[in-house]
């Protein structure tokens, strides 16, 4: 697949997802709404006034859901770097890694990304940034110090395979839009079980259902998104950035060793609280656990290493069946 | 489409091609230092160092096209390999601290001059492909888009360049 037509998949992708999200809360707090009405007893028509409820809260919803998307689109790539514990590397730190990093991107055609060390010694990466310009490649200080200059480099070029191929764009909307339900669904519950707590009796009960009601309609917006951010994040994007990283450094062997020895510990203690960011790593940072391989967008290592494999195979199989071929004559 | 296509696909080789000439650019401007830096200590070599900066003024001095280029920069990367070599028998020079940066700066810029010519190259063949394959060829061939001509180095000199030169005494 030609990268440009994956760029333009995944724009269309975006625009697609800016789209089903909104339909899609909509049609939640629907739902939601005609179950309240029907517990809490209809005047009217049941349909007309869940769909009053529903044109009272959705509009603020939206706009709470527009602004933190917004805000991570443009901040996101700090706000996960925060979370992870990273700081920035210049080139006076880290000489030999900021060329590289730079060499990198020269074969790919990119701007250098800015360039982050995360301070742990399991072994894993990933890239953030809206667009290649604002590009950034976060290492742990394990991956660095473990695998060598070819293998370092073909991670470089998995990280950048997914700036350039705008899965990084994709990504931060995608998880900002779910972690934002998440969050507020929290906090709403939170705050009915407190008001639940003080005001016993008259009037409040009424108050706390309705927010209970919405603190379950964000949780299920949050998790029924969870299956079409993971039909949108194909595994395949992962099978496309290793097979761009191999024609980016023309070495899928050195991709392999390095997919290997990452398969030992790729687990980053930062990032455990945070499911959705390990989808942006080169492979998953969390604990293993089956809540975990819900959200899970990577494929099994060994499959990744089958196709790296094939590629190799492909370059190599002309000359190892020559002599099979004189053999025969 | 197509036309769009082809355009966009030219463009990106003059924006590879002024990729590598950024850091071709940068490597002749290293080497009037590198010069400077091995004469005080090795005086009886200043053919070697004469050779070396007509090499930089050959490649300075060719065309704008790749093609023409490609030789003359590989015997401006031969000649700065020599330098390297040349070295190794002046322990002086080998420890000067000038001397081992600049030899760092301009390892850099080979590398970065390999890694942009790669991509430049990889550029050029999706443009020379739509060029060559159906759709699109129509339309080349309508507006005149003529192929690119890859850029050119000996693998050789980039694996000199990675190892430093052994000389045995």
């Amino acid at each position: 697949v030609n990268v440009y037509d994956q760029i333009s998949s995944n724009s269309r992708k975006t625009v697609l997802i800016l789209l089903v999200f909104p339909i899609a809360l909509f049609v939640t707090l629907f739902l939601f709404a005609i179950l309240f009405v029907k517990i809490e007893g209809a005047r009217a028509s049941i349909t007309g006034e869940a769909l009053q409820y529903t044109l009272m809260v959705f509009p603020w919803l939206s706009l709470v859901a527009f602004i933190w998307i917004a805000v991570s689109f443009y901040m996101g790539g700090s706000m996960i770097l925060g979370m992870a514990n990273a700081h920035r590397v210049t080139f006076e730190e880290n000489r030999d890694l900021f060329r590289l990093v730079e060499n990198t991107a020269i074969m790919a055609g990119l701007p250098t990304p800015e360039i982050y060390l995360i301070d742990d010694d399991s072994l894993n990466a990933f890239a953030t940034g809206r667009d290649p310009q604002t590009g950034i490649v976060a290492l742990t200080r394990g991956i660095v110090k473990k695998l060598d200059k070819d293998e370092l480099q073909a991670v470089i070029a998995h990280e950048l395979a997914h700036i350039g191929n705008r899965d990084t764009r994709l990504m931060i909307i995608t998880v900002a839009g779910i972690g934002c339900f998440l969050f507020l669904g929290e906090i709403l519950l939170r705050s009915a079980f407190r008001g639940a707590g003080r005001g016993r009796g008259r009037g409040s009960g009424k108050g706390t259902l309705v927010i209970i009601f919405l603190a379950v309609a964000c949780f299920v917006f949050g998790y029924v998104i969870a299956p079409i951010l993971r039909l949108a994040l194909s595994r395949r994007r992962e099978y496309q950035a290793d097979a761009t990283a191999a024609k980016i450094t023309r070495d899928p062997d050195a991709l392999a060793r390095a997919l290997k020895k990452i398969a030992i510990n790729p687990r980053v203690e930062a990032l455990d609280a945070s499911p959705l960011v390990g989808n942006m790593c080169i492979a998953n940072p969390a604990k293993p656990s089956f809540f975990r391989n819900l959200y899970c967008t990577h494929p099994q290592i060994e499959d990744r290493l089958a196709a790296l494999g094939k590629m190799t195979g492909g370059s190599d199989s002309p000359q190892s069946s020559a002599p099979a071929g004189k053999a025969i004559w | 489409m197509a036309f769009n296509s082809l355009v966009r696909g030219r463009n990106q080789a003059t924006e590879a091609w002024s990729g590598i000439e950024v850091h071709l650019k940068r490597r002749y401007d290293l080497i009037p230092n590198l010069v400077e830096t091995v004469k005080g200590y090795a005086k009886h070599e200043s053919s070697t160092l004469e050779k070396v900066i007509q090499a930089r003024n050959a490649a300075m001095n060719q065309g704008g096209t790749p093609g023409d280029h490609s030789a003359a920069e590989n015997e401006l990367g031969r000649s700065l390999k020599s330098i390297f070599a040349l070295s190794e028998s002046y322990p002086d020079l080998k420890a000067n601290q000038n001397f081992i940066e600049l030899q760092k700066e301009i390892t850099d810029t080979e590398d970065k001059i390999q890694a942009s010519r790669r991509y430049y190259n990889s550029v050029v063949l999706i443009f020379n492909n739509r060029t060559a394959t159906f759709p699109s060829m129509i339309i080349a061939g309508m507006f005149n888009f003529a192929k690119l001509a890859f850029f050119e180095l000996d693998e050789a000199e980039k694996a000199a360049v990675h190892q430093p030169v052994k000389v045995q005494f």
